[in-house]
């Protein structure tokens, strides 16, 4: 048995389907213990609010492990072919610089949301319309002003002013209230 | 046929023309905004109605609820961001099909098949008004759970490669689902004491994520990748071959949006989800389903447009409003002194007749909109990638943002947003997730009021007749999803060398 999971953890491939198994494995975790200090109300029923996250849960982990074994096996059988064939493995790897450039760009998008209510819509949304585009390859020139400019203020006459939604003014209310 | 007759009187009205003209105009648009709902849509022209008479007001609440039902699918088919629930569906093959610079063949499907189910919603709503009613109010607690896990049966067809990610995928969605008050006690869960959360998550926060901002951070991680396929600005609606292979799509669609439509609280998304897993079951060309599909646009946009009509049903007969769209519109009676239920045929038979006189223009209406608005909408999704991924983020931070103007939403869009981007990497299928989490609280309240009505005895979901009709065919649809992939493997193993198989 022991050498049954050593020969598993020498063999063990981070595969996409490793890393969602394990990810599965543990949101069903979490779930499961935050499910089981749910508060007991004196109207619940029989099975009570915890009772089915707490089934959600386990089957999660559940699922997670049998993606774990599966995703495993798979990757020994492939590493076994690839040993009697001399053939090159198959690389399941993930790259880190595409995740640097999806966070580059999520980053700029929180900031911009952050920026949203201290800002103000119209200032955000330009900035946002801007900065996205430089960062995707956009160049640096009037058009890129014209357009983000417009953009927002297009978007802004949408919500704004169409749709009747309470954007927030951020720091123009401020300039008003000078003038 | 009197109702026909006493409708078509009320066609001559100008004012409930230009009413329906409007309300089409309006929904449209705002279905077409990501997280601006229809029943946002209704409630903003609310207080316009006050000074309306009773008729056009009624029609233009109704006639706004057919244009943002149908608007849901254009940012759904050309940017990949549901406009509404019921668009979700509308997603996979639309959105594929514009990859392929196929986005105006289709909007025009689309906009084909919301007018066939929205006319034959219309047929269904005027001459089966009783009879679907009573159906309607045959569904108890163990038929509404059944329903729910009829849903998520389609989970098995919808999961892509791996039916064991796309069980993950459900459940992760109905985790989601569980977030604030307990169906039963009321009592707040997994809120962490958060205000904000007291309510749950709104199914549309997930979805804008998922779909949408993991899809820009997709493009932003691989700019290499990402092709930009240039459509021709101009709506194509299907040539006559197309047209006769996407009636069975559309029918299956209209059957299902029928059915959906009457039962308070089914809801669109139910019924598009299901007319996609039934269309690509009985499709000779299941294959092509997820890969862009016209049959895969069709099915879904056929069933949403007819619930649009057939959820009127349970409104105008009993006065339950099934969904907020709905509440809205009750609402709108209400203000002038109109109460839906059983007597309104008797006491009001005038605004009933003219609802179904302005949901036939809003119909016809919905087409020209269609045709006037979507080049546009064509010719923004054209431009430069740089430009249009920055105005697609900042356009759904602005729609969520309007939701209830609250940053704590944007957030959780976000989340959702990183998570669809890792499910994406991790080939996790997105679909399940959002049935998971728009099913969740249907399957969940309806289970436990059930056990609470038997004294927790399991037989009253085989007792009651519905409830073992709809469990029974969940169970031939897994059953035979399961069976179908099996086949389909053991083929593909058959077809492939030995030696490359790994």
């Amino acid at each position: 048995m022991i050498s049954l999971i050593r020969q598993f953890a020498n063999q063990f491939e981070m595969s996409r389907d490793a890393i969602g198994a394990l990810g599965s494995i543990i949101v069903g975790l979490i779930y499961y213990l935050l499910a089981t200090q749910l508060r007991i109300s004196a109207l619940d029923d029989s099975l009570g609010a915890g009772g089915l996250p707490r089934i959600y849960g386990v089957l999660m982990m559940a699922l997670g492990v049998v993606l774990l074994v599966r995703s495993q096996h798979r990757s020994m059988l492939r590493h076994q072919h690839s040993v009697n064939n001399s053939e090159h493995t198959k690389d399941t790897s993930i790259g880190t610089r595409p995740f640097l450039r999806a966070g580059g760009f999520l980053l700029i998008g929180v900031v911009v949301v952050l920026a949203l209510e201290p800002l103000g819509y119209l200032l955000s949304i330009t900035l946002s319309l801007s900065t996205l585009s430089l960062y995707l390859g956009a160049r640096l020139n009037s058009l890129l002003i014209v357009v983000s400019v417009l953009g927002a203020i297009f978007l802004w006459v949408l919500f704004a002013l169409v749709l009747q939604v309470s954007m927030p003014i951020g720091v123009l209310d401020l300039l008003y209230r000078i003038k | 046929m009197d109702t026909l007759i006493s409708s078509a009187l009320y066609l001559t009205d100008p004012w409930l023309l230009l009413a329906a003209l409007l309300g089409v105009t309006w929904g449209t648009l705002g279905g077409a905004l990501p997280g601006i709902s229809p029943s946002i849509t209704m409630a903003l022209l609310l207080p316009f109605t006050y000074t309306m008479d009773p008729s056009s007001a009624i029609v233009l609440l109704a006639s706004t609820y057919v244009g943002a039902e149908y608007g849901g699918s254009v940012p759904a088919i050309l940017i990949r961001t549901p406009g509404t629930n019921a668009a979700a569906a509308t997603v996979v093959d639309g959105y594929a099909m514009t990859q392929r610079g196929q986005g105006g063949l289709a909007l025009g499907i689309s906009l084909y098949s919301g007018f066939i189910g929205s006319l034959f919603g219309l047929f269904m709503l005027m001459v089966l008004s009783g009879p679907l009613s009573s159906v309607a109010l045959a569904f108890t607690p163990p038929a509404y759970f059944a329903l729910g896990v009829l849903g998520l049966s389609v989970i098995a067809t919808l999961s892509g490669d791996s039916l064991l990610k796309g069980f993950i995928a459900a459940l992760l969605g109905l985790m989601v689902a569980t977030i604030g008050p307990d169906p039963i006690s009321g009592s707040s869960r997994f809120t962490f004491s958060n205000p904000e959360l007291l309510s749950g998550v709104a199914p549309v926060l997930v979805m804008v994520g998922m779909f949408a901002l993991s899809e820009l951070l997709m493009q932003a991680a691989t700019p290499n990748q990402t092709v930009q396929v240039i459509t021709k600005p101009k709506i194509e609606f299907p040539d006559k071959p197309l047209a006769r292979r996407l009636i069975l799509p559309q029918s299956i669609g209209s059957v299902i949006g029928t059915f959906e439509g009457v039962m308070p609280g089914a809801g669109g998304t139910i019924a598009s989800f299901m007319s996609y897993n039934e269309a690509r079951r009985w499709s000779r060309r299941a294959d092509e389903y997820g890969h862009g599909s016209p049959e895969g646009v069709a099915a879904p946009e056929a069933a949403n447009n007819t619930v649009a009509e057939t959820a009127l049903v349970p409104l105008l007969a009993f006065g339950i409003p099934g969904s907020n769209s709905t509440a809205i519109l009750l609402g709108g009676f209400l203000i002038h002194g109109i109460v839906p239920g059983p007597m309104l045929l008797q006491r009001s038979s005038d605004i009933v007749h003219s609802l179904y006189a302005g949901l036939f223009v809003a119909i016809f209406a919905m087409m020209v909109v269609g045709i006037a608005l979507l080049p546009a909408c064509i010719w923004l999704v054209n431009r430069p990638r740089q430009y249009l991924s920055a105005f697609i983020f900042a356009l759904i931070v602005s729609g969520i943002y309007s939701i209830n103007t609250s940053m704590f939403d944007l957030g959780i869009m976000l989340c959702a947003g990183v998570i669809g981007f890792f499910m994406r990497v991790l080939k996790f299928p997105f679909l399940p997730v959002v049935l998971g989490l728009v099913l969740g609280y249907l399957v969940e309240s309806n289970f436990r009021r059930s056990l609470t009505l038997s004294g927790d005895d399991y037989s009253i979901f085989i007792d009651d007749r519905i409830s073992l009709t709809l469990l029974s065919l969940s169970l031939i649809f897994i059953l035979g999803s399961l069976a179908k992939r099996w086949f389909s493997k053991k083929t593909e193993c058959k077809n492939t060398p030995r030696l490359t198989r790994t």
